[in-house]
């Protein structure tokens, strides 16, 4: 595999003209949005610093990519690995895609591409996926990438007047297979 | 739980001066068990720098050192962290002195957190991780009415070797 390029998508940095997209598609989604983060979402105007879509250092922290189709390079959506934990080598999966490139498969595709940039380029031991256990599109691409399901946390996420809960799925370097 | 933040055994309260240098010795600087107990790098940290000096109060974490009722003896600490308010939840976890150890404290210092957690911050949620073979600590929390929820599967690195991990929580009502 070319690095960072999967099947149909590639990974690449963060372009500024990339954030109105995303904020617009992904950010004022409020209820998506509600679904996918862990705080509250907020009224944010265009250009805000507050973004969580805008261009950032890089960090040891988190790694953060813009998502583009291989062929076209259209911006599809976004992925990042955050938490990165070099003491403990692991770290986190987050994906959100714009409501244009969904049902497509690229979901698989991005968190293949993840995988082989936190297992092979930062030499990870432990990637994980949190997401809704009703987020069957997230579940189905990690299990399809061979993550397994490890931990249901209850009532652990308040999604649109609920609790609602959260399934770890994780995949350990031995067990990954590109 | 009336008055203070007081169990059967022990009270909690605010962290003194006074209790860094017994805590930095008897928890900082044994690397085995506080790298067993923090899942984190171990480095040496003089004790003017210790992670146990008393700090600003934080809406984030709340850090307590923990007193036995009787003779007034301080026996280590508890803490409440990632304190969510969207979420309503923290984790919590706790760290004895090895003297103070093996007598059930524990799971009375697990009580007194939730206390402070779903009655003071009325948060819904409280969860512990802690190591798979970190007995002590699950039975305290499974005395407290803690259910599992899963195995992290080797997400601990500690003393060179990677451990799993289980998670426990409590919700409000479960009580």
């Amino acid at each position: 595999m070319e690095p960072l390029t999967g099947d149909q998508v590639r990974l690449r940095a963060r372009l500024e003209t990339d954030v109105p997209v995303l904020d617009a598609e992904l950010y004022d989604d409020v209820a998506g949005n509600a679904r996918r983060s862990r705080r509250p979402w907020r009224p944010m105007s265009p250009g805000s610093q507050a973004s969580i879509n805008r261009v950032t250092e890089p960090t040891d922290r988190a790694a953060q990519f813009s998502v583009v189709t291989r062929e076209a390079g259209a911006l599809a959506g976004k992925a990042t690995l955050w938490d990165i934990d070099t003491h403990s080598r692991s770290a986190h999966v987050g994906m959100a895609l714009r409501p244009r490139y969904r049902g497509k498969g690229l979901g698989t595709d991005v968190v293949r591409v993840l995988c082989h940039y936190g297992f092979i380029v930062l030499g990870l031991h432990r990637i994980q996926i949190d997401t809704l256990t009703d987020n069957h599109a997230m579940i189905g691409a990690a299990r399809r990438v061979g993550f397994q399901r490890e931990v249901v946390h209850r009532h652990a996420a308040w999604v649109l007047g609920e609790f609602l809960d959260e399934v770890v799925l994780g995949l350990l370097a031995r067990e990954w297979t590109p | 739980m009336t008055g203070g933040l007081t169990g059967e055994l022990v009270r909690l309260r605010a962290r003194l001066d006074a209790d860094v240098p017994i805590l930095h010795a008897d928890l900082y600087d044994d690397v085995t068990v506080w790298s067993r107990a923090t899942f984190d790098r171990w480095l040496p940290i003089s004790p003017d720098l210790s992670v146990y000096r008393p700090g600003e109060p934080s809406d984030k974490v709340a850090r307590f050192s923990v007193e036995t009722l009787v003779g007034d003896e301080l026996a280590g600490i508890a803490v409440l962290a990632e304190i969510d308010p969207h979420n309503r939840s923290a984790s919590l976890g706790l760290f004895l002195r090895p003297s103070c150890r093996g007598k059930g404290l524990g799971v009375d210092i697990v009580r007194v957190l939730c206390d402070y957690g779903f009655t003071v911050l009325g948060l819904r949620r409280m969860y512990l991780d802690t190591l798979a073979d970190n007995h002590a600590m699950q039975r305290a929390a499974e005395r407290a009415g803690f259910r599992p929820e899963g195995t992290f599967r080797e997400a601990a690195r500690v003393m060179g070797r990677f451990h799993d991990v289980v998670a426990y929580s409590l919700l409000a009502g479960e009580r």
